[in-house]
């Protein structure tokens, strides 16, 4: 059974609204489709009247009669929609002038597009393919895009904006409408919330997100959602409990430790450098790094043990492998111990060198109350 | 034309005809291209050079720049094409300014001659930016130049600009002639002095001017500054009136007159009709906040469909059906002309109609699958476009078979 859908469910025109752009938006739209229908109607009836009633006659030689032209009915008839042309006119730039101002005080979320996805990443930095908002909260889009340009489209919100590459564009709303989500379901959970372009029976939850610019085979397929919180507190403790990998599940399981491993080196860009197929990019390959044995480039030389891997993530420039230059940052501060001993565990399991069970890789990391590594901790 | 300013042909023959070659090769190219990307992709043939073309009509930077399918002999193709309509274009106008006879003035020309004047010069005015732009495109895709591809240091919304500001100009070199055809037909048939001669002819020459600068209106969420955005939905709504003028016009033309449903006007109405609701339809997207959920989805493409499929191949239609005898001096068979009309109304409405309602309800554009709530409008859609497919191919043989078995008659049969 789907839950919250307030007052307005949609019509046989537009669909449900949830934003207070919506609201905005559609009785201009309303006004619009009245000024169709009247004026639609008007010209077909009268044009169909017309026809019928000086339709000719047989036998009767009627060429040629009446007026050929009447000025002042002339520029009447193009003054009037005029006049209503106009008024829509500066309806609609007011309406947009509210779309494009966006409040300072809003809470930011980046988007990025890529073929073919969404990625949405919160302020904290963590990342999803679906997006999370809170109701009655401003949100401002930062939207952007890694190859070519998409457009993100919310239909229940009534706004659009393009990811262009090269540049950012940005959007805002404010949700009136908590998104429907099956009752007994809690918001808080990650799990709750099961979307998947590939099962359409998990489509009915959450508000839908389109990508509107045409951007190659799976353009159709480059579907989202957004999940309207009802407050902000069950936003923010989703959001927690998202971002935290170590997390026990409501199944009572954790991640498997080595996949958390690939997750933070993927999160922290490295393997905008290092491959972990075996080819070399900036930095040196990722696959049976852990246990081989090298030279630095003083001449000195080395067995890739778990000291190595963690003194290269967190003094990176101390030793340069022979063959590289240096040039890798620092991730002091940045990666708890237990984040470090993650990565190594998810490097282990990719190198012929590690003679242990995947096993033993997986389980669970204790919680150390996750303290970051400071100078005073590594202080040798 | 020639023949509606009684000159003998166009002001310069041998122009007219290579334009019609260089149509010939431009057509052949693109074609070959689609058809290698139907081969290819359906039945696994390979064709030199052929990898179809997936980029959509706009070719819409960076895509363009960077699929593997054919962008570079499909743009070449393009570009081929422009020159045909550009050479076109200068010999219509020449042939206007001089072979209309004495005492034709500019005021007593036939209004199809006005129509086409207007074209002419949106066709030398806005085709070589199209062109040069497609050999921008070229050159980066070729060449790796940064102009529209931000790896390169390029613009993608640049692109757009250079695009629409051919394209949209482009809608209306198909929409005018029609619009002059249908200001003939209407005459004829109506047994009547057009009405406001001197209105219908300068909307035409508005619609071609104002045309020019109102492509923004393609690229509200694309990120253009709300200043631009403003300006170009103002323009746009002015266009609006000119015609709204045209329409009112032909409705008062058939007033008082003496008004035969024979094929011909039957288009013609059924013109009126669709460009009525494809106007109307274009408010919602003029106006700025509508077009943000509106724009890119299925409502732009019926409202699109309204003004240009069916207004063009209505007065497409109207006009073969009108200059038929003269053509051929032979004629088709009336009454299925009529009943075929009516098929082909009927079937474009169903066709285009639901996709007003998906497109308000969010479907967006080019998707080849879509989520389930959308099903209905795309049933009934479809069913109208066999609806229209059948009745257009009636038409076809209806052609034939008047070409074939018609009788003999005069040039502007007896009647009419």
């Amino acid at each position: 059974m789907l839950g919250i859908l307030a007052d307005s469910t949609g019509n046989f025109l537009l669909p449900a609204r949830a934003s207070t752009l919506a609201a905005e938006f559609d009785w201009l739209t309303w006004f619009i489709t009245w000024v169709c229908i009247i004026f639609g109607f008007g010209v077909l009836v009268t044009t169909f009247l017309i026809a019928m009633r000086f339709r000719h006659k047989p036998g009767v030689n009627d060429n040629g009669k009446g007026a050929t032209h009447n000025t002042i009915l002339e520029i009447t008839w193009s003054v009037i929609p005029g006049i209503i042309v106009l008024l829509i006119a500066i309806w609609g730039f007011q309406g947009y002038m509210k779309f494009s101002v966006i409040p300072q005080e809003a809470l930011e979320i980046q988007v990025e597009a890529y073929k073919w996805g969404w990625r949405f990443i919160y302020p904290n930095g963590h990342s999803e393919p679906t997006l999370h908002i809170p109701k009655d909260v401003p949100v401002r889009f930062v939207l952007s895009s890694q190859d070519v340009i998409h457009s993100l489209y919310f239909p229940h919100f009534r706004i659009k904006k393009d990811a262009v590459p090269g540049r950012y564009n940005k959007m805002w709303v404010v949700a009136t409408q908590t998104s429907p989500l099956a009752e007994g379901k809690d918001w808080t959970e990650p799990s709750s919330f099961s979307f998947d372009v590939d099962r359409p029976e998990t489509y009915a939850e959450g508000f839908d997100i389109y990508c509107t610019e045409y951007c190659g085979t799976s353009h159709s397929r480059m579907l989202s959602k957004v999940y309207v919180h009802p407050t902000y507190e069950s936003y923010a403790q989703w959001l927690a409990k998202a971002s935290d990998p170590y997390r026990v599940g409501p199944d009572g399981k954790t991640t498997p430790t080595t996949q958390i491993g690939e997750a933070l080196a993927k999160k922290n860009g490295c393997f905008q450098c290092h491959s972990v197929d075996g080819t070399t990019k900036i930095g040196p390959t990722w696959k049976n790094l852990f246990g081989h044995s090298g030279r630095f480039v003083d001449g000195q030389s080395y067995k890739a043990d778990e000291d190595y891997i963690r003194e290269s993530i967190l003094y990176p420039n101390k030793h340069i492998v022979a063959g590289f230059a240096p040039g890798m940052p620092s991730y002091l501060g940045k990666l708890s111990d237990r984040d470090i001993t993650a990565i190594i565990n998810y490097m282990k399991s990719i190198s012929e060198n590690y003679k242990g069970s995947l096993d033993e890789l997986n389980a669970p990391l204790p919680d150390p109350k996750a303290k970051p590594v400071g100078p005073q901790a590594s202080a040798r | 034309m020639p023949l509606m300013l009684g000159a003998k042909d166009v002001a310069f023959p041998r122009l007219n005809l290579l334009s019609f070659y260089l149509w010939l090769v431009g057509a052949l190219f693109f074609t070959y291209v689609l058809l290698s990307g139907v081969l290819r992709s359906a039945f696994g043939i390979e064709m030199w050079g052929g990898w179809g073309l997936d980029t959509g009509w706009t070719f819409y930077t960076p895509y363009s720049t960077t699929t593997t399918s054919s962008v570079i002999p499909a743009t070449f193709g393009a570009f081929i094409l422009g020159f045909s309509s550009i050479l076109t274009g200068v010999n219509f106008i020449a042939t206007i300014h001089t072979l209309r006879p004495k005492g034709m003035t500019w005021f007593k020309m036939p209004l199809f001659c006005w129509a086409l004047y207007a074209t002419s010069i949106i066709q030398i005015l806005a085709t070589p930016v199209l062109g040069i732009t497609l050999l921008l495109l070229i050159a980066e895709r070729a060449l790796h130049v940064g102009i529209f591809d931000p790896k390169y240091g390029g613009d993608p919304v640049l692109y757009q600009h250079f695009f629409w500001f051919y394209s949209h100009p482009a809608v209306y070199i198909m929409i005018l002639p029609a619009f002059g055809i249908i200001s003939e037909v209407i005459t004829t048939f109506s047994r009547k002095h057009i009405f406001g001669y001197k209105f219908i002819a300068l909307s035409s020459l508005a619609i071609a001017l104002l045309g020019f600068l109102v492509w923004g209106h393609h690229m509200f969420v694309s990120g253009q500054s709300a200043i631009a955005n403003a300006i170009f939905s103002a323009i746009t709504f002015f266009i609006a009136i000119p015609s709204a003028i045209k329409v009112f016009n032909w409705m008062a033309t058939m007033y008082n007159g003496s008004v035969r449903f024979k094929t011909p006007m039957v288009y013609a109405l059924g013109f009126i009709g669709l460009f009525t609701v494809g106007g109307l339809t274009g408010l919602p997207l003029a106006a700025m906040s509508t077009d943000v959920p509106l724009h890119d989805t299925y409502f732009v493409v019926a409202h699109f469909h309204y003004v240009m499929m069916g207004s063009m191949l209505f007065g497409f239609l109207a006009g073969m059906y009108y200059w038929f005898p003269k053509m051929f001096g032979k004629m088709y068979n009336e009454r299925v002309g009529v009943i075929l009309a009516i098929i082909v109304y009927i079937g474009f409405n169903i066709t285009f109609f639901p996709q007003f309602l998906a497109g308000t309800h969010g479907m967006p554009r080019r998707y080849a699958s879509y989520p389930e709530g959308y099903q209905i409008y795309h049933v009934i859609s479809s069913i109208g476009a066999y609806i229209m497919g059948l009745g257009l191919v009636g038409v076809l043989f209806n052609w034939l078979h008047g070409l074939k078995n018609g009788c003999a008659c005069l040039s502007q049969p007896v009647g009419r």
